[in-house]
């Protein structure tokens, strides 16, 4: 697969602020990648440079091998869903889809005809003639999606694309948004804050800090092997203690813990953590090679699941239990149970760049 | 117990009992107040078109009766026609010359950043609070330093200047309350600024644009200190009546009154029915 977006070195300052601190990114097309991190993170900026909405301080933007850092938005080949979907207010549903091809030349009966498809691909094809204001928020979002994607561009865009919408809404988008992607094979560029939507929908998520990529990779491998633990709190939960590695033994929370040999370099400090649901609560009589004990502080129930909160050597660590038996929360310890902790050894993480001063 | 139970609806009782009447009061008072401010707004008015339809000349009540006369010698007024047309003249041309000035100079204060850009805001509000007259003089020193001859156009030209602070406040306020959004989705589908301007932004600010147009109109229409400083031989409606009424108040006065009043409500609905901003605008 080729590369159909390269941005090389690209920085942008706002004045003395600097919101994009010389980032490099190379999107293959057809990929669905999403650029995570917190408001402010540049993020939002990086994915403007890319749309042509700014100019980048710094650095090159690299589209469909043509190189574009200064060309204005309409002369790239790339669309853009907004935050807040940037409908005309004065146009009906089927004028504003037809826009794009309607600016470019297109003859008046193609451009009814492919905006019809375009709304049908979204599941729209009886609102051409509705004004944006007849619609409810995820229609609106639709049909943002089908002005931005009429035009065939070779990049698709999206800003926050569910951000507007109420929480059971956004998780159908969600499914929709993937169900389009695969549809019309377009890359897609997502920009978002919210962890869940970049773990479900992306091929590759790009975490950002302070107008840098701190780490780029697949969803599983941000939740497995996080880099940093900026990385590992921003995605999911994760417990995190300090310790250090001699051998197969781990010292930390006042215990020995089994790991994989040469999990980290021998005798420094470090931080590691693990996931709620990669370790498992025991009874307080099977402690064995590894296991910590511990009590048991608070138990919040979920439903399909629980998470024990539980106190190892003053430190608190949280334990998810997934609960498939029938019985509502059957099998859960009670607060202030002495119970043992078993971690997976594999399931350790080292959060190799924040080795402890 | 017992006690509070019948003590609750003795209170209710009294109450709306005591509500009636004070809300008649009330909506008297207000239909007074209302009537005494529409009686101050639009009293003048009803006299003036009501004796240009007296057959006596004396503005005198009772009126002898009623006619249609003024407005027959007003057809025949050749000067007073001409003078209706040069109004119309110079309203059209100062309105559309400021609109061409004005929309793009709130189009820069709103999109474009560039030094200076505050100062130049309230240099081209400040006209508006500048008296007529001195608008007028000063424009009349420079023509004459210039070399123009005065005629409508220079009146246009004067009209123009002392209107554009109208036309700039209207528009760029109307896109201080557009999402830039729209131009950026606009610019993002490939249009080019031409027509992103009039597909997308012109239609979202039109109803400011309209209420801007017809408020300079009016008022390039009846405008006086301006137009006495730049106007040469020709004259404007406001300018004839007003040279008229020192030979005294005539019913073809009131006539010419009674028409202006008139066309202005024609201008009037036609502002709200044009301005009605689409539902779902923004």
């Amino acid at each position: 697969m080729t590369d159909i977006v390269t941005l090389n070195n690209i920085s942008k300052h706002f004045g003395p602020v600097i919101g994009v601190d010389n980032v490099s990114l190379s999107v293959r097309s057809g990929e669905f990648v999403t650029l995570l991190g917190p408001s402010g993170c540049g993020k939002s900026t990086l994915l403007r440079m890319i749309g042509g909405f700014e100019e980048p301080t710094q650095g090159s933007v690299v589209i469909n091998g043509d190189d574009v850092t200064h060309l204005p938005p309409n002369k790239r080949p790339v669309n853009i869903v907004f935050q807040d979907y940037a409908l005309f207010p004065h146009m009906s549903v089927g004028k504003n889809v037809g826009y794009g091809l309607r600016v470019g030349g297109v003859r008046r009966t193609e451009v009814a005809d492919r905006a019809r498809a375009a709304l049908e691909l979204v599941g729209l094809g009886d609102r051409f003639d509705a004004k944006p204001h007849q619609l409810s928020g995820g229609q609106r979002q639709r049909v943002a999606l089908a002005r931005a994607i009429v035009r065939r561009p070779k990049v698709l865009l999206l800003d926050e694309p569910l951000s507007a919408l109420d929480a059971n809404l956004r998780e159908a988008m969600q499914v929709e948004l993937k169900r389009l992607q695969r549809k019309v094979g377009l890359t897609f560029i997502m920009v978002t804050h919210d962890q869940t939507e970049a773990l479900a929908l992306s091929d590759r998520v790009v975490v950002m800090c302070d107008g840098r990529v701190v780490q780029d990779g697949t969803p599983d491998t941000l939740y497995d092997r996080p880099s940093s633990t900026y990385v590992a709190g921003f995605i999911g939960t994760t417990n995190l203690f300090q310790g250090q590695v001699h051998g197969d033994t781990l010292h930390a929370l006042g215990q020995k813990l089994v790991v994989p040999e040469g999990l980290a370099p021998e005798g420094r400090t470090l931080t590691f953590g693990f996931r709620p649901e990669k370790a498992e609560i025991l009874t307080a009589a099977v402690a064995g090679n590894g296991t910590l004990p511990a009590t048991v502080t608070d138990i919040l129930y979920h439903g399909n699941s629980a998470r024990i909160v539980v106190e190892v050597s003053g430190s608190p660590l949280s334990i998810d239990r997934t609960i498939s038996d029938a019985r509502h929360a059957s099998g859960l310890p009670d607060i202030g149970d002495q119970v043992q902790i078993a971690i997976q050894p594999d399931r350790i993480m080292v959060l190799a760049d924040e080795a402890a001063a | 117990m017992t006690a509070l139970e019948t003590s609750v609806p003795a209170i209710t009782a009294v109450r709306s009992t005591s509500r009636k009447p004070r809300r008649w009061g009330a909506s008297l008072g207000w239909g007074l107040a209302i009537g005494t401010v529409l009686a101050f707004l639009y009293v003048p008015i009803a006299v003036l078109v009501l004796f240009s339809f007296n057959t006596s000349r004396s503005l005198s009540w009772p009126m002898e009766g009623l006619t249609l006369d003024w407005y027959r010698t007003l057809a025949g007024n050749e000067q007073l026609i001409e003078a209706v047309g040069n109004s119309f003249y110079v309203a059209t041309c100062s309105t559309i010359l400021t609109l061409l000035i004005g929309v793009p100079a709130a189009l820069a204060l709103d999109r474009l950043s560039f030094p200076g850009k505050s100062a130049f805001r309230k240099l081209v509000l400040l006209p508006i609070a500048l008296p007529g007259i001195i608008t007028g003089i000063s424009m009349l020193i420079l023509f004459r330093m210039v070399g123009f001859t005065l005629s409508l156009e220079t009146v246009i030209i004067g009209h123009a200047t002392a209107l554009l602070a109208v036309v700039v406040t209207q528009v760029y306020a109307r896109l201080q309350r557009l999402p830039r959004s729209y131009e950026e989705a606009s610019a993002d589908l490939g249009a080019n600024g031409l027509q992103t301007f009039f597909l997308v932004t012109l239609p979202n600010i039109r109803s400011s644009v309209i209420g801007a147009g017809l408020l300079s109109f009016t008022l390039s229409f009846d405008e006086i200190p301006v137009t006495f400083f730049l106007t040469g031989r020709d004259n404007t409606l406001p300018m004839y009546i007003w040279s008229t009424m020192r030979r005294g108040l005539t019913p073809e006065i009131n006539a010419v009154g009674a028409l202006i009043v008139a066309f202005s409500a024609v201008l009037i609905v036609l502002s709200v029915i044009l301005m009605r901003d689409k539902p779902g605008a923004r």
